[in-house]
């Protein structure tokens, strides 16, 4: 019990920042505290930490505001493209279809690229806002997937394909955590595509006014792109 | 600077123990102090909050073999914080002149 018990002790410390972990540990092991009353001790430092992080509009702003509506939106348009697809392709539909409708191929580039475009710079913004609450906007991301994924039922399509916006979010958040930064040329020319493409779809009148939301976060990463690198404040221990 | 109660006991704690004021250390003098807990969630985090505002100074340094070797977060008062602490101490001093058991205190004493 004992190795296990300091076993989760060391767990759970690996979620402080290194040398508050160090002070922490060092003072449990000079006090010569319990393996359970140490879990409880770190355990109430994490929670504190936790609480006071969610004073600022930041973790609010990323978890609430953008990964919950957005991951609604992007559902959406993952099932559109799907739709499109299996009507391109699985069904048999030739190429020559596409040229004969090329408003449908057009509207069907705009979802894909509103879909990469922002799915990429959502997850780069919702990092760079919060990193040491990401964990809380993951949920917020994929509580709506679970409620869809339970409830989707169609009879041509998979239900993964309500995830197509998965791939570039998890792209996104690797960048991140990796480059951190992204150059302002390559910001511009993203945020003007996502919003191009969002004008294009709003012409056909495919597109709900509130999916307007999912351009702000390409045209944040033009305006602050000193902001994509995570702040001490932000930036995490271990996520 | 106004400063709450266990902020208070933590400065006064920090700048009795002088050079040897740390974590554990402080953690300690409190306990006995109030007779009461005194958890490391609490400590750490209103360290945080009182070198936020400038009122102490931390920084870390070496371990020793009791803690098996893993690093101290020293505090040290700051001028500010001295200054803090003598206000937060007058005013219990003054508001507690008249008060009852100031006076039982005394009549024990």
């Amino acid at each position: 019990m004992t190795n296990i018990g300091w076993r989760l002790v060391d767990a759970l410390a690996l979620q402080l920042a290194p040398a508050e972990r160090e002070a922490v540990l060092g003072d449990l092991i000079e006090t010569q505290t319990s393996a359970g009353r140490s879990i409880c001790e770190i355990g109430g430092l994490l929670v504190r930490r936790q609480l006071h992080l969610w004073k600022r509009f930041e973790p609010w702003l990323a978890a609430a505001g953008l990964a919950f509506p957005c991951s609604l939106m992007l559902m959406g348009f993952s099932f559109a493209i799907s739709s499109e697809l299996r009507d391109h392709f699985v069904r048999g539909t030739s190429l020559n279809h596409s040229l004969a409708a090329p408003a449908e191929a057009v509207t069907a580039l705009s979802q894909i690229f509103v879909l990469l475009i922002c799915s990429w710079t959502i997850s780069i913004t919702v990092d760079s806002l919060s990193r040491r609450t990401f964990v809380v906007s993951a949920v917020c991301c994929f509580l709506p997937c679970l409620f869809c994924l339970l409830r989707f039922h169609h009879q041509s399509l998979s239900r993964l394909c309500l995830f197509l916006f998965l791939p570039p979010a998890i792209a996104g958040i690797r960048f991140s955590r990796r480059t951190g930064a992204i150059k302002r040329r390559w910001a511009v020319t993203l945020a003007i595509a996502a919003t191009i493409s969002l004008a294009v779809l709003a012409a056909c009148g495919n597109v709900w006014i509130l999916n307007w939301v999912l351009v702000g976060p390409a045209w944040y990463l033009v305006v602050r792109p000193g902001g994509v690198k995570p702040t001490p404040e932000n930036e995490g221990a271990i996520l | 600077m106004t400063l709450g109660e266990f902020e208070y006991l933590l400065i006064t704690a920090a700048a009795t123990l002088g050079e040897n004021a740390y974590g554990a250390a402080m953690r300690e003098a409190i306990m006995q102090a109030t007779g009461r807990g005194c958890s490391i969630g609490a400590l750490y985090t209103t360290l945080d909050r009182l070198e936020a505002k400038g009122l102490v100074r931390t920084w870390m340094a070496e371990g020793t073999p009791q803690r098996g070797g893993r690093s101290r977060r020293m505090v040290r008062v700051t001028a500010a914080g001295k200054a803090a602490a003598r206000s937060f101490y007058d005013t219990i001093i003054r508001i507690s002149d008249q008060a009852p058991w100031a006076q039982q205190t005394e009549d024990v004493g």
